[in-house]
């Protein structure tokens, strides 16, 4: 694998309100086009983890390097990174188009150009002709097929995806991996990848990372993680007995 | 691949979030509270401190000769038991109609849902007359109320239902029905689902809309006058009397703070039990919330609602535009028709279109100023809701809240000694009325807007500044359009607000440009039945005036922003 | 748009504490040289603009406020504030350093506080000589009667001859119970021709120094409260919202109005006067003029002085009848034909003397309030 992409070099995160660490010295690094998942129970810290690398949490120890640039101290609207919410966080008062070239716009892209780059990556997620839709109006499928477009219109370098599935049902969900992979695949975008489903991790990951209470308990390939979890609670997470 | 976003690292944006989001919030703050300081506090220092101090030396026996009055008590008493009746009885009747509105369809539900706003607006002494002619003697319900508190409860009731029904509705109508729903499936009786579902989801827009009847209430001057009968006196009375009538400047002071302190210590009551709330709503549009009345017990309450408006407000208005046609010669136009009569070209006629052109035209830049100031304001108390409400909120909440609680005698007279010199002349400035207007208008605009920042999915923000939003761009692509629906709110009130304002106009209206309410109240001020009835036409002409612009307002939305 | 307001907020901020001690220096009271030329109007050779100081019912024919400002080449400018008292006191309170250059309409009850806070400077206008001396009422030149009125009970002529109940013709006839519940009177504190008609009162019954609660015009008012009295608190409510002869068809057939109100009551002028819907009982009335004054510190004394000339001038005087409901000073002037044929002659009003008023009103009121509150 060549140079980091993305390096995360010992970062800890505490939050103002409590006295435990919510990551605690966590070091890893992202190739380019590299796609890693974050396994882990609620509470072990993989939101947290998104939030610190986008931006929106500072962190409290350690540096985020992104591209050979320290951003640590770089606010989230300046990153260039994109993220995925778990609740998808559409904008309510907008269309699906104006959802999607919202980041266009804060780029001052021209209108021309974002209408066409609109049009493409709503073709891209199979929401072709969707544009004037109300978010009201879309269902769950469709509401995070939106997200996703919105997420990827700006072509950040890195993507981040907090639980995209967490709230869809298994045949959807399913059938929008598949498409995901696919979709990652051609983009090849560098992908931190949250999720709390095995075999999601499995189908996307090239490497997996898994996180326990803060910390940095594994990351390997998955047929590495598969055949010597590094601790019971790994194994437990993937299902072993 | 299309070009990646600009990495940049700037040094000032490295700072603590905290200080910074303070820093910020202290900006925001500042323009409405150098407004107030110069437009508000400033003048009521002044005459405060002439009362106190006439003669260089400072005159605190006033302070005992007022408190050993049991006249002066039996008026303070007298106005807190009459404000707190009137209050509790407005909310707990405004209630019903604020959950019809935000949840239940309903045939002319916008129409009415701006007409609301009418009995706002109103003048006074028209509405006073009005009421006579129904809770008066030989009025229409065949008791006579005058002169008893009853009268004034009432009237109370009349002005300020619309401030219950409008700030808790529009909250109400934000959540999403299913939680009440599910509450139901779970096996929650109705009332249950109240108390323990709805009631703490509203609480904190009932007690912003509490507070400010109260204040209205609080500081009474024309109802109490026309309609208590000379035996009920508030506070509000008392000041005037001492200080437009007597001249007693030092009584006028130590009644301006006891004023003022009881304002102050409400204020912060009512922010206490607004604080306890931090729960964050999903915005639900009102195609989601609202439903068709399925049940028989929906459709009672919505009857009975339409029936309670018609009785309080559709009789008494009603009687107004009845007699607006009903001239000596039978029913007819002659009183709109004699509008446009000059009387001879009399310096104190105005032609209506001219009055309405004026107020159109205050309540326009009042709106503005109001809005401006109002939403700065709004942004600082909410903040980034990393602080949740804090010491500062409140106390910044509060300070806007206090000119509606002091008397408009005080703040216009003290206008009189401190704008007396250039380049500061404005005691005879027109502008003056408009600010006047956006100071009474401000609480409002910022009642709404708070809980409607509020409410805002903190993710919403984030996802916007993930995709590149400078927190000033996020602040302008998600808060401002967000709040839209509280923004129109907040502008269709500001709006009222100032066409129905009365009595700081009075003070600082020029007689060549009268706004409506100092136009009919000049054709009351004349014995006969055409200025009776003029008065009576012109009030019919601002009622629908005041339906239209809201209605209007209600339906505007800023650009792009969409039903939700 | 936001920063700049709150660059100009702090400017004004600024402004406003530099010129925060504003030292009413009082100026030595200068008078004003006569005006008029030839008898006529001054013209001034460059503009100048006139501030009016008005109470809020002051009307004036445009055409009339015309010939004025084309004659002399000033600009007149209205201020109204509040009533007749509200006005007064703002003009006292800011008194050397006024809002405006003339004052008018303020009455003889007022006329005392005008006098004792230096509020004028003094000019006794060439056209003075035309009114009715008696009228003039302060010596000093300060203040200048303008207009005249009387404030009286009126009474629902229609209510009387539906009830074939007598009219009342004097105070004691206000007391009779023929009439009970009838009479809505203003409250004193706070109306003007409330606080006239308890003037009446006192005028009639006497005991004006006595202040205690057995003053022999109190007796009179007990006996006005024991045959239930109503008592509101403006005019407009009185009129409008308590008497049945006003527009408002209230339920009172006696109410506390002006001499000047029944002709506005009258639509068809071929009515006899007996037949007209209201009337006076003149026996109840109390006489009130309002004077003009230009005020100390005022910008322009010369326009002012030039527009009192004008307010005594035959336009003004003539007009005054129609807009305010008034009657000229000036003797000689002629009435409109309604004004002249539905309103009763007044004559011998009941007057106090104005000092008198002013030492005595806060007590008067207090005493009034302590039986009626």
């Amino acid at each position: 694998m060549d140079s980091a992409f993305l390096s995360i070099d010992h970062v800890s995160v505490r939050h103002s309100n409590s006295t435990a660490e919510a990551l605690c010295d966590v070091s890893f690094d992202v190739a380019a086009g590299e796609v890693i998942a974050v396994l882990g129970s609620s509470g072990s810290g993989k939101t947290t983890l998104l939030r610190a690398i986008s931006g929106l949490q500072s962190v409290s120890a350690g540096n985020v390097v992104l591209d050979g640039v320290d951003i640590t101290k770089t606010p989230a609207h300046l990153r260039g990174i994109g993220l995925m919410f778990q609740e998808h966080a559409l904008f309510p008062h907008l269309d699906v188009a104006d959802n999607v070239s919202f980041g266009l716009r804060m780029a001052k892209m021209p209108k021309p150009d974002r209408s066409e780059r609109v049009a493409e990556v709503l073709e891209l997620v199979g929401l072709a002709g969707f544009g004037s839709r109300d978010i009201a109006s879309l269902s769950g499928g469709e509401r995070q097929r939106v997200a996703l477009a919105r997420t990827i219109a700006p072509s950040p370098l890195l993507l981040l995806l907090d639980e995209p599935m967490g709230s869809l049902d298994r045949v959807l969900r399913d059938r929008l991996v598949s498409e995901l992979v696919d979709l990652i695949d051609r983009l090849g975008l560098a992908v931190v990848y949250v999720t709390h489903d095995r075999s999601e991790a499995f189908e996307l990951a090239d490497r997996i990372a898994v996180l326990d209470h803060g910390q940095l308990v594994q990351l390997d390939t998955p047929a590495i993680l598969d055949a010597h979890p590094a601790t019971t609670h790994v194994a437990q997470l993937l299902g072993h007995r | 691949m299309v070009g990646a976003l600009p990495l940049m690292v700037s040094a000032s944006e490295s700072r603590g979030s905290k200080r910074r989001s303070a820093f910020w919030r202290l900006v925001a703050a500042t323009p409405p509270l150098v407004f107030l300081g110069v437009f508000f506090a400033w003048p009521v220092f002044a005459i405060l401190l002439r009362g106190l101090r006439p003669h260089g030396t400072w005159n605190f026996a006033v302070f005992g000769e007022v408190f050993s009055d049991p006249s002066m008590r039996r008026v303070l008493w007298f106005t807190l038991w009459e404000s707190i009746a009137s209050t509790v009885l407005c909310v707990v009747l405004a209630l019903p109609a604020a959950a019809m509105f935000a949840r239940y369809r309903f045939k002319g539900k916008r129409v009415l849902w701006s007409a609301l706003l009418v009995p706002f607006v109103l003048p006074t002494v028209v509405v006073a007359v009005s009421m006579l002619g129904v809770v008066g003697g030989g009025g229409l319900i065949g008791v006579d109320l005058n002169g008893t508190v009853w009268a004034i409860l009432i009237a109370h009731v009349f002005f300020n239902y619309a401030v219950v029904v409008r700030t808790v509705g529009a909250t109400w109508s934000t959540i999403d029905p299913r939680l009440e729903e599910s509450a139901r499936a779970l096996g929650a009786a109705p009332r249950r689902v109240f108390v323990d579902i709805t009631w703490p989801l509203i609480r904190s827009s009932v007690a912003a809309a509490a507070s400010i009847v109260f204040l209205f209430s609080f500081t009474s001057f024309g109802i109490v006058l026309i309609l208590g009968g000379i035996s009920h006196r508030t506070l509000e009375v008392e000041i005037y009397d001492q200080t437009a009538k007597f001249l007693h400047l030092d009584i006028a002071a130590v009644l301006a703070i006891v004023q003022l302190v009881v304002v102050v210590a409400i204020l912060m009551w009512f922010g206490r039990s607004q604080r306890r709330r931090s729960v964050l709503l999903e915005q639900r549009s009102t195609s989601e919330t609202e439903r068709s009345a399925g049940t028989s017990a929906q459709r009672w309450l919505i009857r009975s609602n339409l029936l309670s408006m018609a009785v309080l407000f559709g009789v008494p208005l009603g009687l107004l535009v009845v007699r607006s046609f009903s001239t000596p010669s039978g029913w007819g136009l002659g009183f709109y028709q004699a509008l446009t009569d000059s009387r001879g070209g009399s310096t104190s006629f105005v032609p209506p279109i001219d009055a309405i052109g004026n107020s159109l035209l205050f309540a326009s830049i009042a709106t503005v100023i109001a809005l401006a100031l109002g939403l700065s304001a709004a942004w600082a108390i909410v903040g980034d809701g990393s602080m949740g409400s804090s010491r500062f909120s409140r106390w910044t909440d509060t300070a806007l809240m206090i000119p509606l609680g002091t008397s408009a005698v005080t703040v216009g007279f003290g206008f009189l000694i401190v704008f007396d010199e250039p380049p500061l002349n404005l005691r005879s400035s027109l502008l003056l009325i408009p600010i006047a207007h956006a100071i009474v208008a401000l609480p409002f605009v910022v009642r709404l807007l708070v809980p409607g920042l509020r409410s805002i999915d903190p993710r919403l923000r984030e996802a916007a500044s993930i995709l590149g939003a400078s927190p000033r761009r996020v602040w302008w692509t998600i808060d401002v359009p967000i709040v839209g629906r509280a923004l129109a709110a907040a502008a269709g009130f500001a709006f009222a607000v100032s066409l129905g304002e009365f009595g700081a106009t009075a003070f600082l209206a020029r007689p060549d440009r009268p706004t409506m309410p100092i136009a009919i109240y000049r054709a009351l001020g004349r014995p006969g039945d055409y200025n009776f009835g003029q008065a009576m036409a012109m009030s019919t002409i601002l009622m629908v005036l005041t339906v239209v612009v809201v209605t209007v307002i209600d339906r505007f939305r800023p650009a792009g922003v969409s039903e939700f | 748009m936001k920063r700049s307001f709150v660059v100009v907020a702090l400017a004004l901020a600024v402004l406003a504490g530099a010129c925060g001690s504003s030292g009413s220096s009082s100026k030595p009271t200068a008078s004003v040289s006569p005006v008029l030329v030839n008898g006529a109007l001054p013209h001034f050779d460059t503009p100048v603009t006139l501030r009016v100081l008005t109470h809020d019912s002051f009307a004036v024919t445009q055409a009339v406020l015309d010939e004025f400002e084309t004659a002399t080449n000033v600009k007149v400018e209205l201020i109204a504030s509040g009533d007749a008292v509200a006005m007064t006191n703002a003009a006292i309170l800011t008194a050397g350093n006024p809002v405006a250059d003339v004052i008018f309409g303020f009455d003889e009850n007022l006329l005392g506080s005008v006098l004792e806070n230096n509020l004028l400077q003094a000019y006794t206008p060439q056209r003075l000589s035309g009114a009715d001396q008696s009228y003039v009422l302060d010596t000093s030149g300060m203040a200048t009667p303008i207009d005249h009125g009387d404030v009286c009970v009126n009474f629902d002529r229609g209510a009387f001859t539906k009830s074939a109940i007598k009219i009342p013709t004097t105070f004691d006839g206000l007391t009779q119970a023929s009439v009970k519940n009838e009479f809505v009177v203003e409250d004193p504190a706070t109306s003007t021709p409330g606080l006239a008609f308890m003037l009446a009162t006192i005028a009639r019954f006497g005991g004006g120094d006595d202040g205690s609660a057995n003053a022999k015009w109190l007796s009179y008012w007990k006996q006005l409260k024991a045959n239930g009295v109503s008592v509101v608190d403006s005019w407009e409510t009185a009129y409008y919202g308590s008497f049945s002869g006003g527009s408002g068809k209230g339920d009172h057939s006696l109410v506390v109005s002006y001499a000047s109100s029944p002709p506005a009551e009258v639509e068809d002028t071929s009515l006899a006067v007996d037949d007209s819907p209201t009337g006076v009982i003149t026996d109840t009335c109390y006489r009130q003029t309002e004077f003009a004054g230009i005020l100390r510190g005022a910008a322009n004394p010369r326009a002012a002085a030039a527009f009192l000339e004008f307010m005594l001038g035959s336009s003004f005087q003539a007009d005054v009848p129609g807009q305010m409901y008034v009657y000229p000073v000036v003797t000689g002037t002629p009435l409109p034909d309604t004004f002249a044929k539905y309103t009763a002659p007044v004559a011998n009003p009941l007057t106090l003397p104005y000092a008198d008023v002013a030492a005595n009103r806060d007590r008067w009121i207090a005493q009034w309030s302590a039986l009626f509150r």
